[in-house]
């Protein structure tokens, strides 16, 4: 299987050169291999978010090397960092990100806005993918008027909008109940059978009592155990 | 010395670029001397930040440059009040021997920073910046120019007396003034003929995509529309046959003409030499350059066109 993500050496540091100079990452080197579910274990402040947002392109190191699909994501300037994330992953966030004056089905189709797509087309694939979440039902419903786990669910149907063949995801569950959280967990496994590569940041046992075959990296102080 | 508001405005806007070049200038030194695309250094990663940062401040450092052109023509034509004898930015621009050069200097400023600009957004299309040594490079041109800029326009303005009676535009362009002769021993019909079969050569070499030659053809067609202007259609914005100034068309009596005749004429030439650079130091094609210049092109000949035009059918003869 070939590598999604490969990292090798890989340092952030915040502040430098500052009293406050704080060594977020510190000499990082993995490997996520396709089709891989993986989990990024540790305590929080220990980087696991940290590291994530650096794979995500989202922030960039200080030094070392990071690939994503063979992609220099690291060094990307923020405008194809932006066409990357938009073509290759999807992301789902802790606190959902959704936009609450937004309808679930707009909320979905957004992330499609960039594309060009033609807006019934845009609205088919939404729809599909929130009967996948579960959520069809709920689709004239706006973002603030849903529970946590509707929230969650919402938010993982609008990180798959762009077929990625790789889903990070920070803390899903974080703000779940056991229930709720099985069902996220439920959909990503699901997801991961199909073929997708997930990365989660977490702390939640949940996951290495529901999904088979996981991976499970630990991550303390910023260095990985 | 000479003074006024828009004079302190404007240096100190020049000024202010000044010192973002200079600030900029050790950056781009590491930058032309330590990059290397493919290094996980952290030397690398501070790089390509201060890249970013520089490039931004370039970019509206560079842009401002621009817009100051036409300002400092406006500023020229506005210091002819207080200069006796100016009756125009012509006299205020030989009322030294710094005022030529400095108005050359700009111009070129404005085409290496436009060409900076075009290159500068090429590059971001491409994820690797491969490019960024030719900008470096191009900025350390503008850097060493700008310096220069701003020499020539210290001596410049501390050197225009108040008091010395300077030359009006008549007595430098006019029938007797011995100043500028016209190129190749031509007279004005030839000039004509020259500058109407440019623009021919310009528009068969754009159909034909032969960019060195339609480069080639901006830069003559640039010089022969100064003759042009200067001996020829001027005189039918004026609407008088003595009156022959590239300066008085900037003027409100003129409907501020000039801007839009040195505009397209300046931008003109300036699309076709980024088209020919940008091509030569990238992969992206530039056509489209070379279309903005033939457009602009042709609406300098066009206007001017209609002058005379205008000036016939209003009166029946030509002058």
């Amino acid at each position: 299987m070939t590598n999604v993500i490969e990292i090798e050496n890989l340092n952030l540091v915040f502040s430098a050169h500052t009293p406050r100079e704080f060594h977020a990452l510190k000499n990082i080197s993995m490997q996520v291999k396709e089709r891989e579910f993986c989990i990024l274990k540790g305590v929080s402040g220990s980087g696991k978010s940290t590291l994530l947002s650096v794979m995500g392109a989202l922030l960039k190191p200080t030094s070392g090397k990071l690939e994503v699909f063979s992609n220099p994501v690291s060094k990307m300037p923020d405008f194809h960092a932006s066409t990357f994330r938009r073509e290759h992953l999807g992301f789902i966030f802790q606190n959902f990100n959704l936009f609450d004056e937004f309808t679930v089905l707009e909320n979905v189709q957004t992330a499609l806005v960039p594309t060009n797509t033609p807006v019934a087309q845009m609205k088919t694939r939404a729809l599909e993918l929130l009967s996948l979440v579960n959520l069809e039902t709920k689709k004239n419903t706006f973002a603030r008027n849903l529970s946590g786990g509707e929230k969650q669910r919402c938010a993982i149907a609008r990180a798959l909008i762009n077929n990625p063949k790789l889903i990070l995801a920070d803390e899903p569950t974080a703000n779940l109940d056991r229930k709720n959280s099985e069902n996220v967990i439920e959909i990503l496994t699901k997801l991961n059978q199909n073929g997708t590569t997930v990365l989660v940041a977490t702390h939640d046992e949940i996951f290495e009592q529901m999904v088979p075959n996981l991976k499970v990296i630990h991550i303390k102080e910023g260095m990985l155990l | 010395m000479i003074f006024s508001k828009s004079l302190v405005a404007f240096l100190f806007v020049e000024g202010t670029i000044g010192l973002l070049f200079i600030f900029s200038f050790y950056f781009a030194y590491m930058i032309l001397t330590r990059w290397n695309f493919n290094s996980p250094s952290k030397l690398q990663y501070t790089l390509e930040k201060r890249d970013y940062f520089v490039s931004l401040i370039l970019y509206f450092a560079l842009t401002s440059k621009v817009i100051l052109l036409p300002f400092f023509i406006n500023l020229l034509n506005s210091l002819s009040e207080k200069l006796p004898g100016a009756m125009c930015a012509a006299g205020v621009v030989s009322a030294n021997e710094y005022g030529q050069i400095l108005l050359i200097l700009k111009v070129v400023i404005i085409f290496v920073s436009g060409t900076w600009l075009i290159l500068n957004a090429k590059d971001k299309l491409e994820v690797n910046l491969p490019y960024i040594k030719s900008r470096y490079y191009l900025y350390l041109a503008l850097f060493f120019l700008i310096i220069l800029e701003l020499f020539v326009e210290y001596l410049y303005f501390t050197n225009i007396s108040t008091e010395e009676v300077v030359l009006c535009c008549s007595a430098i362009y006019g029938a007797n003034s011995g100043g500028l002769t016209l190129p190749l021993g031509l007279d004005i019909v030839g000039i004509l003929y020259l500058f109407y079969a440019t623009w021919v050569l310009l528009f068969l070499t754009y159909i034909k995509k032969y960019w060195f030659i339609n480069t080639a053809a901006n830069i003559m067609y640039l010089v022969l529309s100064f003759y042009a202007l200067t001996y020829f259609f001027s005189t039918y914005v004026y609407e008088l046959p003595t009156h022959k100034c590239p300066y008085c068309l900037f003027q409100k009596e003129y409907h501020y003409i000039g801007y839009l005749l040195w505009g397209s004429l300046i931008g003109g030439s300036f699309y076709a030499i980024a088209g020919l650079v940008v091509s030569k130091l990238t992969r992206f094609k530039t056509d489209y350059l070379y279309r903005n210049s033939l457009v602009l092109d042709t609406i300098f000949i066009l206007v001017c066109t209609l002058y005379v035009v205008a000036y016939y059918l209003k009166n029946g003869v030509f002058l």
